[in-house]
């Protein structure tokens, strides 16, 4: 476990520091030294956890049947922050989050679209397996100050990406809006007490959790396919300038229609991936931080004015005779593009299959009862039925 | 085989005959084999291995009146020096090939102060004790003034013996007070009345015992604030003696730090874990906050191993009582040899073409060396101590031993801290390797000696890294000393 984590952030960085742009070597030795800190911090909690579990053990599933540290809430809330500073430099969370931007914008844009679909995920994704179920009460104690940080990361993050004129960073800033929400999620299924499944509680815990883990799924859709637009953009105009453009529909119509579908899942707009993981955070997290979750509505609102605005300045208006040249995207860049396309269409019209498959993990996690044949069940039943796709 | 005394300390017999030996053979060889002994000081010091591998396991028990301690754990350190000793010769072959007069000599010097290090690890007498520390003093004065018409080497040879020699006799001092107080010089009687007298006498004699002490071990492991020769003495002397001088005393120091004031320490002064606790901060906070600012690769490296001397304090710190402690100590040396050995012999190698020691020189060494740079960036990151590298095994166990004692969690978040720091300034050559504009130095001249010890510890950092078991296991077995069975 400890292992593995550090090794991820350390050879993220990789991409970004060879093949990325001028200031690259100060974006790579930044996202190094935050990267470091978070593994380093998460690597005391792992040595806290393990000595104070009894056997003493590595293993996710035993420690969270044995909860180590419940009779121990000091040190569980110093290893729960230990955790939280690791994943939350992860994800980004505010105000941990100044590392992404620069990062985004020296990466390469496979880097980036490594970075955002896959990487990001690693702390949220720590939140819900590692320390939901290991330090439960610590969690559910410091709910309230995550969904805090996560309102700020919706806000800011939106009203940062709003000052953004360069595209790469706006859609950067708008991870950190978009992660906001999958961390709103979380805390609020950390703030309902208790392992009940049956109950309303549990039932809201776990549509929260749903929601989180789809909105994580949705983000790597969604923002991959728009990272890799703003490569595609960046390839022919080499500017990312959002004024530089206008008018760009008309001289790349399949460019705009696929960009603009991208941006109206980012933003939320029903029938779109986005719309179905925002819903449910939304909904499960009401019970539990009704103001909270009402403000960080204003987050979708601020989330939609930007999307429109760059749809309206790059593809509307009058036409930018500089542009007007450019070619449209070609078939390999179409052939990239389209299952992203048609997975954000499908997941946001018939969310059903995806969310089955999330829900069960979910449940399982939270009644923590058959936690160990529910998981590995699930495991191998994804696994499975992805070898049966190859077969 | 009948054990007797002289079986049990036939390592030291024989490193003795050895060094002699090579000596001997120095004068007797022509001009052109001079490299002659250089090459019996290795295999002898190969075959050294044997006689320890006879004896592991066979203590812990103490010979010749209890003046001398058989253990692992001190045999596990006569190892690491014998693998030191190694390396530094095949390190110096072709630095040294300049010397008109006195090349042998060096080997033998080398066989020498292994051999001090040897006893001083098992020493369990005071007098033992300092006769030994001696001996690996006066050896190293000598070996880092080795240029003699260099006025650096020769700055930090008399920098080096004026501390060193002021060091000793403060700690002597320390000792005469604890014989006084204690009655005896042996360590085992010492352990069983020194508590009972200590209480009686009451006082600052004590104390004051153990700072001087403290002072004299101190200096030789590069604690703050003892610790400022060595960016002198490490930029000044001979690079392959700056590399023995940061793996070969400093963990002799550590070697005595834990078997004597493991068990003198708490007797004489119930506070002194958490004034070891607060130097060993000091000292990690020092070494690599000045770290970051050198341009001298071997001050950048002198800056660090005072920072590795602070991490290695964390488990003496927290006591022999407590699983890992012991262990992660003799595994962080061990890991700590093989990478900064490592490094040291990238930057020989880089010396032997550049002629300089500056960090600047290493600007676009990959595009030049690709294999070398990628050995040094392995080395880097097993000093920082990143996952797939031995350097993260060691750092695991230290900060784990921290954490375990349940009273020590600062000091591990005080590591991390410090790992973060150290992280700039070693990842900085690795930036100018491989991300600086323009051709890196051409590495026209690549000794077969320096090269080996590139490939030899290359390979031990990663194979150990990555597969710890073989040595977590011998570290465990180590971890057994006499005075505390």
């Amino acid at each position: 476990m400890a292992h593995h984590r550090t090794r991820e952030g350390v050879y993220g960085v990789l991409p970004a520091a060879i093949w990325g742009g001028p200031r690259r070597e100060y974006a790579a030795i930044k996202f190094f030294i935050y990267t470091l800190v978070g593994s380093l911090a998460i690597l005391l909690s792992i040595l806290a956890l393990y000595f104070n579990s009894d056997p003493r053990t590595f293993d996710i599933v035993q420690m969270a049947h044995q909860n180590p540290l419940a009779n121990a809430p000091m040190l569980a809330a110093l290893v729960f922050w230990g955790l939280f500073l690791g994943f939350a430099i992860k994800v980004p969370m505010f105000p941990f989050h100044t590392w992404l931007p620069d990062a985004h914008v020296e990466a390469p844009t496979a880097g980036s679209v490594i970075l955002a679909g896959v990487l990001l995920k690693m702390g949220t994704y720590g939140f819900v397996r590692v320390s939901l179920p290991i330090v439960p009460e610590a969690c559910t104690s410091f709910a309230g100050w995550i969904a805090v940080l996560a309102l700020i990361s919706i806000i800011y993050g939106a009203l940062c990406a709003m000052a953004q004129p360069d595209l790469k960073k706006l859609i950067a800033y708008s991870s950190v809006n978009h992660m906001g929400y999958v961390m709103l999620g979380i805390a609020a299924a950390c703030a309902y007490i208790g392992p009940e499944a049956a109950s309303t509680i549990g039932d809201s815990k776990v549509t929260a959790l749903n929601g989180a883990v789809l909105q994580m799924f949705a983000h790597g859709i969604i923002t991959g396919a728009l990272f890799f637009l703003v490569g595609v953009i960046y390839d022919r105009a080499h500017v990312r300038d959002v004024n530089a453009f206008g008018g760009l529909a008309k001289a790349m119509p399949v460019y705009a229609g696929i960009m603009m579908l991208a941006c109206f899942a980012s933003l939320g707009l029903p029938g779109l991936a986005g719309f179905a993981a925002e819903f449910l955070v939304f909904l499960g997290a009401f019970g539990s931080y009704p103001i909270i979750t009402g403000l960080a509505l204003l987050g979708v609102v601020i989330t939609a004015a930007y999307f429109l605005w760059i749809i309206q300045k790059i593809f509307l208006g009058p036409v930018n005779l500089q542009w007007k040249a450019l070619p449209d995207m070609d078939r390999g860049e179409l052939v990239a593009l389209a299952p992203l396309c048609a997975i954000m269409l499908a997941v946001g019209v018939y969310p059903q299959p995806i969310i089955g498959l999330i829900n069960t993990a979910m449940e399982a996690l939270v009644t923590q009862h058959g936690f160990v044949a529910a998981n590995t069940g699930l495991l191998s039943d994804v696994i499975s039925k992805i070898a049966g796709l190859f077969a | 085989m009948p054990i007797n005394d002289f079986a049990l300390i036939s390592p030291e017999v024989y490193l003795a005959l050895l060094a002699i030996v090579v000596l001997v053979l120095d004068m007797l060889v022509p001009v052109h084999w001079r490299r002659l002994p250089a090459a019996v000081a290795v295999l002898g010091l190969l075959v050294g291995f044997y006689p320890l591998v006879q004896l592991w396991g066979i203590g812990p028990r103490t010979e010749f009146s209890g003046c001398l301690a058989v253990d692992n754990f001190g045999l596990f350190f006569k190892s690491l020096f014998l693998i030191v000793g190694v390396l530094i010769i095949l390190l110096s072959t072709d630095f040294f090939r300049k010397l008109k007069q006195g090349y042998g000599e060096f080997f033998s010097l080398i066989v020498f102060l292994v051999l001090g290090m040897s006893v001083l690890s098992s020493a369990n007498d005071l007098i033992v004790l300092l006769v030994a520390f001696e001996l690996v003093s006066l050896t190293s004065y000598v070996l880092a003034s080795y240029l003699r018409r260099d006025p650096k080497s020769n700055e930090a040879g008399l920098k080096y013996f004026l501390y060193g020699a002021t060091a000793s006799a403060v700690m002597l001092y320390g000792l005469t007070l604890i014989y006084g107080l204690g009655g005896s010089t042996n360590l085992l009687t010492l352990s069983e009345s020194l508590e009972a007298r200590v209480i009686a006498s009451g006082g600052l004699l004590a104390p004051l015992a153990l700072v001087l002490i403290g002072v004299g071990l101190g200096y030789k492991i590069a604690m703050a604030p003892f610790h400022a020769w060595a960016p002198d003495v490490y930029e000044g002397a001979p690079t392959p003696v700056t590399a023995l001088l940061s793996v070969g005393p400093k963990a002799v120091g550590f070697a005595i730090l834990a078997r004597v004031m493991w068990q003198l320490g708490q007797p004489l002064l119930d506070a002194w874990p958490m004034l070891l606790a607060l130097l060993a901060t000091a000292t990690m906070f020092t070494g690599n906050l000045l770290a970051l600012r050198q341009t001298d690769i071997k001050r950048m490296l002198a800056y660090s191993s005072i920072a590795h001397a602070g991490y290695m304090l964390i488990p003496v710190v927290v006591g022999p009582g407590q699983e890992w402690a012991t262990q992660s100590l003799v595994f962080y040396l061990g890991a700590y040899l093989l990478m900064n050995l490592g490094a040291f012999a990238v930057v020989i190698l880089m010396q032997r073409n550049t002629g300089d020691a500056e960090i600047a020189s290493y600007a676009g060494l990959a595009r030049s060396a690709p294999f070398v740079s990628i050995a040094m960036v392995v080395f880097l990151l097993s000093l920082t101590g990143i996952p797939g590298t031995v350097g993260f095994v060691g750092k695991f166990l230290l900060f784990g031993a921290a954490i375990n004692s349940k009273v020590w969690y600062w000091l591990a978040v005080v590591g991390i801290v410090n790992s973060v720091i150290s992280l700039y300034y070693y990842m900085n050559v690795v930036r100018l390797m491989y991300f600086a504009r323009g051709d890196g130095q051409e590495l026209e001249e690549r000794p077969a000696g320096v090269m080996v010890g590139i490939y030899v510890t290359l390979v031990g950092t990663l194979v150990l890294g990555i597969a710890p078991m073989a040595l977590l296991q011998v570290s465990e077995q180590a971890s057994r000393l006499a005075v505390h069975f």
